[in-house]
Parts: C-alpha cells; sequence; structure tokens
C-alpha cells in the first residue's frame, strides 16, 4: 500500500492548531462559562438532582377568546421558540412581559383558525421529589400579560 | 517526540476521509432539520437574542430571517457537494464556517448546549484533507488524516 508524504510545515500547524484547541477546551471546562461556546464546560452533562431537589417546568398557559384556558407548548415547532429559551429569560420576562410576545405571535402563527389569545401567563410546576420519587406539585405564576388587540 | 508527533499525526487509511465526509455531511443535513431546527424561528425574535463570545469577537451581524434562511440553503447546497466528494476543500470550508455560525446562532437565545463541539471540530478538519483519489475505495495510506501542500 502505498504512503502519501506531509511535509513538515504541513505537519507543524496542524499538531499547533490541535494543542490551542485543547487548551481552549480545558480552559472552557476549567475557567469559563457558557458564553465560550464552542469550548465551553462539558460539565452540564455530569449532574443528576438530589434525591430532595424541586424539579420545576416553566410554562406558558393562554386564555383563548372563547374561554378556554389552554398550555401552549413551549416547542419549536408549535410556539417558534422552545422552553429552554423562556426559562433561560425569566428575569427579563417577569421585569418585562410583553416579551411573551415571542411566544403568543409564534402560537398565533402556527394556528391560524384558532381563536385568538386574549391573556398568557408564565406559569412553573414545582415538583417536590421525596426520596427520589415524585412527590407534590404547586403551580406558581410568575406573571401575565393582557394580549393588546 | 517522534512518539509525539505519531500520536498526533498516525498513518491511517486515506478512505477513512472519505467514508467520513460523507457520513458527517448527511449528519449535518439531518442537524439543522432535527436537532439544531431552532435559528431560523429564533432570528424572528431579535429581543431574545444574547450573542455568544465568539459572535461578538468577529463582530457578526444580529440573526434575521433573511440571513437565518441564507445559511440555510448554504448548508443544504455545501452539503450535498460535501457528500457527493466533490470540491473537498472549498465546500468544506463554507460548510465548517455556516455551520459554525448556524449553531451558534441557535446557542444566542439563552440556552446554550455543548453537544455539538466533535461535530464542529470535525467540519474544520475535513477541508484541510484534499481530495481523496478513489474515494471510498482509496487504497492510499497517509500521515494523520492529512496532505501534504
Amino acid at each position: 500500500m502505498e504512503q502519501r508524504a506531509i511535509s513538515r510545515v504541513s505537519l507543524t500547524w496542524r499538531i499547533v492548531v490541535a494543542v490551542l484547541g485543547i487548551g481552549l477546551l480545558l480552559n472552557g471546562s476549567l475557567r469559563m462559562s457558557d458564553d465560550v461556546w464552542p469550548f465551553g464546560p462539558l460539565s452540564q452533562y455530569a449532574f443528576s438532582p438530589p434525591r430532595d431537589a424541586t424539579i420545576v417546568i416553566t410554562r406558558v398557559e393562554g386564555l383563548l377568546s372563547d374561554g378556554r384556558r389552554i398550555d401552549l407548548p413551549l416547542r419549536v415547532g408549535a410556539a417558534g421558540i422552545s422552553r429552554a429559551e423562556i426559562e433561560a429569560r425569566i428575569p427579563q420576562i417577569t421585569a418585562d412581559p410583553a416579551l411573551l410576545r415571542s411566544v403568543v405571535d409564534g402560537w398565533t402563527r402556527r394556528h391560524p383558525g384558532a381563536p385568538p389569545l386574549v391573556q398568557v401567563w408564565l406559569v412553573q410546576d414545582e415538583t417536590r421529589l421525596v426520596d427520589g420519587r415524585k412527590g407534590p406539585t404547586r403551580l406558581v405564576e410568575l406573571t401575565t400579560w393582557p394580549v393588546p388587540r | 517526540m517522534k512518539k509525539v508527533i505519531g500520536w498526533f499525526a498516525p498513518v491511517l487509511p486515506e478512505a477513512r476521509v472519505a467514508i467520513l465526509r460523507s457520513v458527517l455531511y448527511v449528519f449535518v443535513i439531518v442537524d439543522i432539520h432535527l436537532i439544531v431546527r431552532d435559528p431560523i424561528p429564533l432570528s424572528r425574535h431579535p429581543e431574545l437574542y444574547q450573542p455568544l463570545l465568539l459572535a461578538r469577537i468577529l463582530h457578526l451581524p444580529p440573526p434575521s430571517v433573511p440571513l437565518t434562511v441564507t445559511l440555510y440553503v448554504i448548508l443544504l447546497i455545501g452539503c450535498v457537494i460535501g457528500t457527493a466528494g466533490r470540491l473537498p476543500r472549498l465546500a468544506g470550508w463554507i460548510v465548517a464556517a455556516a455551520f459554525t455560525w448556524w449553531t451558534a446562532i441557535g446557542m444566542s437565545y439563552g440556552k446554550v448546549d455543548h453537544d455539538h463541539l466533535a461535530l464542529v471540530v470535525a467540519l474544520w478538519v475535513l477541508p484541510t484533507v484534499g481530495v481523496v483519489n478513489g474515494r471510498w475505495r482509496s487504497r492510499q495510506r497517509f500521515t494523520g488524516a492529512t496532505r501534504s501542500g
């Protein structure tokens, strides 16, 4: 089998780039935050919740003009934005509930035949774990926004 | 020293690069539809945009729908060309840059995932290997998945 040669320069820059990449990854893992993506800390995959943790699920509920109160699924396919993005913005949304417009707009665009939304709520289901198993669940209302007509 | 260089650049069959190329460019097409599929809907919400360090260093413009749709089209075309093994360097650099930008946009709305590190690195490495003669059936061996000059 034939073997192709590689020049010293080609070999050198490739090894230098590889070492730099390993350095960036170590730096990201040990010192930095998610901000340095793609070389951020991989520790987000390294933990499990303690046996007495409280599991919080953030949801958006909406009141339709026909009186039904429904869950607006926070998925890209259903609301144009995912739950993780909303969770990351809870402080901004409680300070300015009009940011919930992104969910309202995304849901309305995907449900053109549905009655219009008149009000939305940002809520959380807080489920307590008892010895690692599902315990009682409590509904907490974080903020609400009347949808302007 | 020889041992260290040998660890960074082992002698490997060239066909592996051709196979990895086909697999990864197909996977990128799957990825932008199933995994990081939210950049286009997210780009409708400039009020939620929170650029990563990478975007700030490179002064990347804030995402807009025309921008994300363009990236999507570039990725589709680039991946089809790359999968076919044509223009490995040109298509490879373009897909690497476009996919890095696409994924960075997906991580710029509050929730950052670090599961794409290996894929992003692999996409940047692939174009450093030029044409693989004989593609999947190549009988040639060469140093460290690289090719001289």
